[in-house]
């Protein structure tokens, strides 16, 4: 029943949502001193790549050696983590390798680092060591049914049907209604060649995503095996390319470090020019959580706090803005805006 | 989970066989060990390449072993690439040729000595007569004029040739004469006789329409210049001639249906699929649909492949096929298939009901994990330890620049080892690449491969052929230890393989084991058409029966174990329907 315009406004508060969680305040007890030993992350060749790409990079980079450091502990681990998610995204994977590698060590009570590194080691294929990330993740953050999920793919795919059926079934007690897990558990009955079994599974998820056409591909070997050439004929027919599609807020915040800041500020102000100011919140959050520095996303989420009416936030965005660019007039003016707020009815002009 | 606990009986015990009594013996001996740069083989291939990241740079090239001059052993050819691109020259080659070397396809005869331990070969180009200064792909073998004498077809990237063997070590080529160029992009092709009436007809696989003059700029995910892949390009269609027996042949593409469906072709395998007894023709195609093309008996033919399972993985995603070999790998009479597969997709076994219907069953016999990390290319079923069971090769080079994991300042970084698989009684296969010997940690963009007895000893040898890097022989140190039968099934003149004869070791116990004769499969490659039995520790006279294209069959008993043997058709035992 979610179009695209809806999936993409629940998706974005749903990150939003991950975004405040990963920027809550850091104490640390481990921060006074570190013995770890820490891996080099190795530096791409920024020149082979293009231009936007290239700054992108520098950014992260840029932003994470001046940042280092002053830190320590756990927040050194974050940092090194939200450089691992930009090499990732851009699939860099040695440096993304050795960044969630320390972040792993440096904050190791964070679900999401095990669970980046996890997916480095699915893509090349260590499919082992993957499953041990994703189980670790899953230690730390139980309640996370999309990384069950992704355990149980692993699994299946490396043969451990049993534990990919928990998983499975694990990731359909936390998230009801899941395609992707059901019909993981119709290819586990195709596997078992329990073919009832099967078909009803993929049906079912068929159900709730008849755009997953893949499924058809799979159903259809259901009903060869089970003897009916013509229903499998007819499932052939209807087969294509779409998987059962999921959803892991990790996953798209990373994903989000490939598109970069601008593309979501350009969507925060569609946003805020159609009215909708809490979801151009939620995505100038994912611009400013991409790039910390962003002065467009800082000074838009300081108008947009003003006019929804939480000037006191407005307040905090600014004066982090006005750290990074004092003598910024548009800061300035917003500044004297926010000082009159109670007064104006006008919203303040875009960045 | 009942095949779940036989896997982990079975593992150990075959580990312990495996590690103890094969690779890792008390001697420490290899399973290969590299012969070719002490035999002469100095063949260096050179893709031309000039920093322009053309596709077809990285895409050759296949190797050949046949026996061109019929002294009984097995000769080599290699294809060649040049210069690539309008207008470039040899000085702009990044990776330039060595000094003198000829760029062109070569032939290497082999001269050793029988009873020598020592291979030796010869480079014979030159006097071959053979002038292939395409941009080589692909290397086909078969005696299209049924005078005993095999001869070549070289796809290329451009225009295609055909070498008529001229029985005295000279080749012709009758390319115009014979009607079978194609000028587009081909790399695999195979010799097949689809009407069976004895003459051998020719099914070339057709890649992408690839304009050197418009190159598609292609970039990878961090958007550094990287090789396109094939979706940036249109897929051609496949090409199949039909041998007149005059030294000429038709095009029957259009009529025998299979230009109705097409994928951009890399890997061709010909088999009786579907237990008819008809030769049939499965099409492995670069991130796009296979194809399994059941002959119709009539020269047409029908593309089963999505139906029979073949078409797609499992999940029902295209993979980006590149080599395919056919085989009984699980001794159940009929043809399996296995294709490789790009990076972060498994390589696929699909598993025949005898029916010509597969089942994937790539995890479940242990070859998808082990095939992830890598591209793999050219592949084949081969019985290492002459145990019976056909353990699987795949050599593998990767295809982007940005595949590689690791920063490098390499020019080019896609080299990668090259993998062995034991098969563990037809249920699992078990990677054995760290115990085959130094050959194996080698790294290199190797591409095509092809296997044969080159050192008639009775054991399966390989010849790899590695792009812009040079072509390596591996000699199998370990399959005499047990016992062999090797048998060339001819006409009844006593002169040509008959491809696409089905031969069954019977035995006193167990189900026969049965080889089909062909030299097709893999990439670009063409391989002995000898079939080698492993035996194990078998040595008494075999039986086999022979059932030829059709589906006539005839027996031989008596065959003493340890040599080859020639089973010309008509001097066995006919064996009823």
């Amino acid at each position: 029943m979610n179009g695209p315009i809806q999936s993409r406004g629940l998706l974005l508060t749903r990150i939003a949502a991950m975004m405040l969680l990963a920027c809550w305040p850091v104490f640390s007890p481990a921060q006074t001193e570190t013995t770890l030993q820490l891996l080099p992350v190795p530096e791409p060749d920024l020149e082979r790549l293009q231009p936007a790409t290239q700054a992108k990079l520098r950014r992260a980079q840029d932003y994470f050696h001046n940042q280092e450091s002053s830190l320590d502990g756990i927040s050194l681990g974050r940092a090194y983590g939200n450089l691992g998610m930009v090499y990732q995204a851009l699939q860099l994977q040695a440096a993304a390798k050795a960044a969630y590698g320390n972040a792993v060590m440096l904050e190791p009570d964070a679900a999401q680092w095990p669970f980046y590194l996890a997916i480095y080691h699915e893509e090349v294929g260590e499919l082992a060591e993957s499953a041990r990330l994703y189980s670790d993740s899953l230690k730390i953050a139980p309640q996370m049914a999309g990384t069950s999920l992704r355990l149980a793919e692993v699994l299946l795919e490396a043969g451990d049907l049993p534990g990919s059926e928990k998983a499975f079934r694990r990731a359909l007690s936390l998230e009801r209604g899941q395609a992707a897990a059901i019909a993981g558990l119709g290819t586990i009955a195709l596997r078992r060649d329990q073919y009832r079994d099967a078909i009803n599974a993929f049906q079912a998820a068929l159900r709730i995503q008849p755009e997953a056409t893949q499924l058809h591909y799979r159903l259809a070997m259901a009903y060869r095996n089970l003897g009916d050439r013509g229903k499998a004929t007819a499932h052939l027919g209807k087969s294509g390319n779409r998987i059962p599609s999921s959803f892991h807020p990790w996953i798209e915040l990373m994903k989000a470090r490939e598109k970069g800041a601008g593309f979501y500020i350009r969507i925060g102000r569609n946003a805020a020019a159609g009215g909708d100011h809490r979801r151009a919140m939620a995505v100038y959050g994912l611009a400013l959580d991409i790039d910390p520095e962003n002065l467009a996303a800082l000074y838009n989420l300081a108008a947009t706090s003003l006019v929804i009416g939480n000037s006191e936030r407005a307040n905090g965005y600014l004066e982090q803005a006005l750290t990074l660019a004092p003598n910024d007039q548009r800061l300035h003016d917003l500044r004297e805006r926010i000082l009159q707020t109670t007064d104006s009815e006008e919203d303040p002009a875009p960045w | 989970m009942k095949k779940s606990r036989v896997r982990k009986t079975v593992v150990p015990a075959f580990c312990f066989c495996l590690l103890t009594a094969v690779a890792a013996d008390e001697t420490g001996e290899a399973l290969f060990i590299e012969a070719g740069e002490t035999s002469g083989l100095d063949f260096v291939h050179f893709n031309g390449m000039s920093g322009e990241l053309y596709l077809p740079e990285i895409m050759g090239a296949g190797v050949a072993v046949f026996d061109f001059d019929r002294d009984g052993d097995l000769d080599i050819y290699l294809l060649q690439g040049h210069m690539i691109g309008p207008g470039k020259v040899l000085s702009e080659a990044i990776l330039p040729p060595e000094k003198g070397a000829v760029l062109t396809d070569r032939l290497y005869r082999n001269d050793t000595v029988p009873g020598k331990s020592r291979l030796r070969f010869t480079d014979v180009t030159k006097k071959s007569g053979i002038t292939a200064g395409g941009y080589g792909m692909g290397v086909t073998t078969g005696d299209i004029n049924n005078d005993g004498w095999i001869d070549l077809y070289i796809s290329n990237f451009g225009h295609n040739q055909l070498w008529l063997n001229n029985g005295d070590g000279t080749f012709k080529d009758i390319t115009d004469k014979a009607g079978v160029d194609d000028p587009r992009w081909s790399v695999s092709a195979a010799f097949i006789d689809i009407n069976l009436d004895g003459w051998l007809d020719l099914y070339v696989g057709n890649y992408v329409a690839y304009d050197m003059e418009n190159p598609k700029p292609c970039r990878s995910a961090t958007t550094a210049r990287d090789y396109c892949g094939p979706q940036a390009f249109a897929p051609l269609t496949d090409r199949l001639f039909l041998n007149r027996g005059d030294g000429s042949f038709e095009d029957i593409s259009e009529k025998s249906g299979i230009t109705g469906v097409f994928g951009g072709a890399l890997g061709v395998v010909a088999a009786d699929f579907d237990g008819d007894h008809w030769p049939d023709i499965y099409v492995a195609n670069d991130g796009m649909a296979n194809q399994l093309w059941i002959n119709q008996k009539d020269g047409t033919f029908e593309d089963t492949a999505p139906l029979a399972g073949v078409s797609v993985n499992r999940y029902g995603m295209p993979e980006a096929s590149m080599g395919v070999a056919a085989a009984d790998f699980d001794g159940d009479g009929d043809e399996d298939l296995f294709m490789t597969h790009l990076v972060r997709e498994t390589n696929t076994l699909y598993v025949n009901d005898g029916t010509g219907w597969f089942d994937d069953k790539t995890a479940e016999t242990g070859l998808g994990v082990a095939s992830l990390p890598y591209s793999s290319f050219g592949t084949a079923w081969l019985d290492i330890d002459n145990d019976g069971w056909l353990d699987l090769l795949s050599v593998n080079g990767a295809v982007t620049l940005f595949e590689s994991h690791e920063p490098t300042d390499r020019v080019f970084p896609l080299d990668r080892r090259n993998q062995l698989f034991a098969n563990d009684h037809g249920k699992a296969f078990i990677e054995i690449s760290d115990l085959a010997g130094d050959a194996f940690k080698l790294s290199a963009v190797s591409r095509g491969a092809a296997i044969g007895d080159i050192d008639n000893d009775g054991d399966i040898d390989i010849l790899i052929s590695n792009n812009s890097g040079p072509a390596r022989l591996l000699v199998n140190q370990v399959g005499t230890r047990n016992a062999w039968l090797g048998i060339s099934i001819l006409d009844a003149a006593g002169k040509s393989h008959i491809t696409g004869s089905k031969v069954a070791l019977i035995r006193e116990t167990g189900q026969p084991l049965w080889r089909r004769v062909h030299t097709d499969g893999s990439y670009g490659s063409a391989s002995d058409p000898r079939i080698l039995f492993g035996l194990g520790g078998n040595r008494g006279p075999q039986t086999v029966e022979v059932s030829w294209p059709g589906g006539e069959r005839e027996r031989w008993n008596g065959l003493a174990t340890n040599r080859y043997h020639e089973l010309r058709r008509g001097s066995g035992i006919r064996v009823g329907e």
